[in-house]
């Protein structure tokens, strides 16, 4: 029973969809890969020549997470990664709970229901990877940065700068290298900002980590540590160094919670348990288990609590989707 | 505009420089005994072989011996040789550089491929074009977090610029001799030149052989981060350790700077030690074969994903990365605090 929710969860959202939200710049060269839930095979190499047609490859296939690559090629179904022929990739960040260190530990962040203040640090931490970092200092242009909520725990920040799209792994590096502080010269830093009174010469003075530490230290209540400490960003480097990545492709849904993979416009107010559910009308009656981590967190219209626990409700579509995925309810039609 | 004669006779690869010496190798060297003379004077002196110094006073040979120079360094065959030679060429650039005014910089930098503006006070030079320097990474100041950036603009005041410029010509100069050498065939070179490259040669590695292998910042290993110190611990008792954990340690040891060799050395006691297997996984990391691409030391984050970080307390509850420990553990060091390197220091025993 289960699974034919999910299905039909999956199914009608395809077929529903408007091809056009698929898009992606340069859509025919991206390289597009298929994964069903139990993470066996991934199916890859495939492109499409248009919208419609992987739409309608959607709606064909079974439950599965949808990913294209973050490089444009000439022939991206070839099997042969060095005849694909590459002419770039766009440079993706990815940033989810695991990366805001406060949360690693927590039980509800593990199992992977956050709640308002998680989604809060997390959204404050991409906020300042775009305005402080991408934006701030190396300058990219708002335009050319997408926000994608990641369907599952966290956001995909991804640049798409024509000049940057050959930027070799090297130059990927020293941006990552920057981010997450493993190319900072922590003694430099320490000498430069040691004389009293420095720092705030220093944060008007120099841009970049310096003026970073300098405002982030204040007037020395701070250490040097504790300032580098809250500016380094925890970034994973792999995926930006990797110039073949695949990553969620916008507007599918998550295979793992159902929820939508959407462009995200406006990160302050955006509600992933709200906004990324696909809107359904159609209601399915479920069984909740133990919710005991996750009193208090809404899923759509429903607000998780202890006393749930055990409780049979009907639920919209999307929520029963999302908790049956979880591991927090069963079907009980 | 081509480099005045003053100019060139300085920095003898400024744009143009090339078309003076058009025709000239290895093949008739000889046939120009003055422009052999200098080259080989010049090889020997920046190799610190011979005291002698010669500085030709005109452009035409400056920048003949240069390049014949190069050509001669590349024709030993030696990967050292030409190492030392283009440290010593870039070590002498900077000190060039730093007697003349910073204008003239801008023109060195075009000829390297590096393009600059300069504002009377600072150097600048946009993101993009930074991202793609090469060989710039083993130089701390030269790397972004310690340079002014701002809005996709990076910043350098002189005497870093300099540092950067040299740096950059050490690169190209190495790449240069490096495919000279691949290229060169010892038929083609002219029996009297030969001879002279020969005894550099064999002075050089005679010199070379004799002097004591003095690393100028030796490892700390008593501030490695905990699972870096916990890992090579187990490796020292003789015991397997995970992959993940393996290539922590070996690309953290690369990373600080070790050699090949001497990262080898952790790895030697661990009972399935295949010096020749070893040897070409570890050259791999380093970006010494095949594919070029030096691999980077994980972050703590993964490192805990994969069960290879080893400590959660002090410094090490909120790191990012081993490589930011060990930093801020030489800069506790230094500022005398004799904690530094010892998060989670009990449990290792
Ligand atoms: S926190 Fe990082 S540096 Fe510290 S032990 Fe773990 S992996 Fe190593």
């Amino acid at each position: 029973m289960q699974e034919e929710i999910v299905r039909a969860h999956f199914h009608d959202y395809y077929s529903g969809i408007n091809a056009e939200r698929l898009y992606v710049p340069d859509f025919p060269k991206r390289e597009f890969g298929f994964l069903r839930p139990d993470k066996r095979e991934m199916v890859r190499h495939l492109s499409f020549h248009d919208v419609s047609s992987l739409r309608s490859y959607l709606v064909s296939i079974p439950v599965s997470h949808v990913y294209s690559s973050t490089a444009i090629y000439r022939d991206p179904s070839n099997k042969d990664m060095n005849a694909k022929g590459w002419e770039g990739s766009d440079m993706v960040f990815e940033f989810d709970a695991d990366h805001v260190k406060q949360l690693k530990d927590k039980a509800n962040v593990k199992s992977g229901v956050l709640d308002s203040s998680d989604w809060s640090l997390i959204k404050e931490h991409t906020r300042r990877l775009v305005n402080d970092f991408l934006v701030g200092d190396f300058g990219f242009n708002q335009k050319d940065i997408s926000i994608n909520f990641s369907g599952n725990r966290g956001f995909h920040v991804r640049v798409s700068s024509k000049p940057y799209l050959q930027l070799s792994q090297e130059g990927r590096r020293r941006l990552a290298s920057y981010i997450n502080g493993a190319d900072l010269d922590v003694d430099l830093i320490y000498s430069k900002l040691k004389q009293r009174g420095r720092a705030k010469i220093i944060a008007l003075s120099q841009p970049g980590w310096m003026s970073k530490v300098a405002k982030a230290m204040g007037d020395g209540q701070t250490s040097v540590e504790e300032a580098i400490d809250s500016i380094a960003l925890d970034i994973d480097e792999n995926v930006l160094l990797d110039l073949h990545r695949l990553i969620r492709h916008v507007n599918t849904l998550h295979a793992s919670t159902g929820m939508m993979v959407v462009p995200v416009r406006d990160l302050e107010n955006f509600v992933p348990y709200e906004d990324a559910l696909v809107p359904c009308d159609e209601e399915v009656r479920i069984r909740l288990g133990d919710l005991r981590p996750y009193s208090g967190i809404s899923i759509g219209n429903l607000t998780l609590s202890e006393g749930l626990g055990g409780k049979e409700v009907r639920v919209k579509r999307s929520v029963a989707v999302f908790l049956l995925l979880k591991g927090l309810a069963q079907s009980s039609d | 505009m081509p480099a005045g004669s003053e100019a060139l006779k300085k920095y003898p690869f400024l744009r143009g420089a090339e078309e003076l010496v058009e025709g000239l190798s290895l093949t008739n060297l000889s046939d120009f005994p003055r422009v052999l003379e200098l080259a080989e004077k010049k090889v020997r002196y920046m190799l610190g072989l011979s005291r002698e110094r010669d500085d030709p006073t005109d452009k035409r040979d400056a920048v003949a011996a240069f390049s014949a120079s190069l050509a001669m360094a590349s024709a030993t065959g030696s990967r050292r040789l030409i190492r030392s030679y283009a440290s010593a060429l870039s070590r002498e650039l900077e000190k060039e550089l730093s007697t003349d005014a910073p204008d003239i910089y801008k023109e060195v930098a075009a000829s390297l491929g590096v393009p600059v503006e300069f504002d009377g006070k600072e150097f600048r030079m946009s993101l993009l074009d930074y991202l793609s320097l090469k060989g710039i990474d083993n130089e701390p100041d030269l790397l972004l977090p310690q340079l002014k950036v701002e809005r996709g603009v990076v910043y350098f005041q002189v005497n870093v610029f300099r540092r950067l410029i040299s740096t950059v010509f050490r690169r190209t100069l190495v790449e240069k001799m490096e495919s000279q050498m691949r290229e060169l065939s010892a038929a083609t070179i002219d029996p009297k030149v030969k001879d002279a490259i020969a005894s550099i040669s064999a002075e050089f590695s005679k010199r070379r052989g004799e002097e004591v292998d003095v690393s100028s910042l030796s490892p700390i290993e008593s501030l490695f981060p905990p699972c870096v110190k916990f890992w090579t611990s187990e490796m020292n008792k003789g015991i397997n350790i995970p992959h993940q954990a393996r290539f922590l340690v070996a690309t953290f040891l690369l990373s600080i700077d070790m050699s090949v060799d001497d990262v080898l050395k952790y790895f030697s006691h661990t009972p399935d030690y295949d010096e020749r297997i070893a040897r070409y996984q570890i050259e791999d990391l380093a970006g010494q074969r095949g594919s070029g691409k030096k691999y980077s030391v994980p972050r703590c984050e993964t490192l805990r994903t994969s069960g290879v970080c080893t400590c959660r307390q002090g410094l090490c509850q909120h790191m990012t990365h081993p490589l930011l420990y060990y930093k801020i553990s030489i800069q506790k060091r230094l500022n005398g605090d004799p904690n530094a390197g010892r998060d989670c220091a009990g449990s290792l025993s």
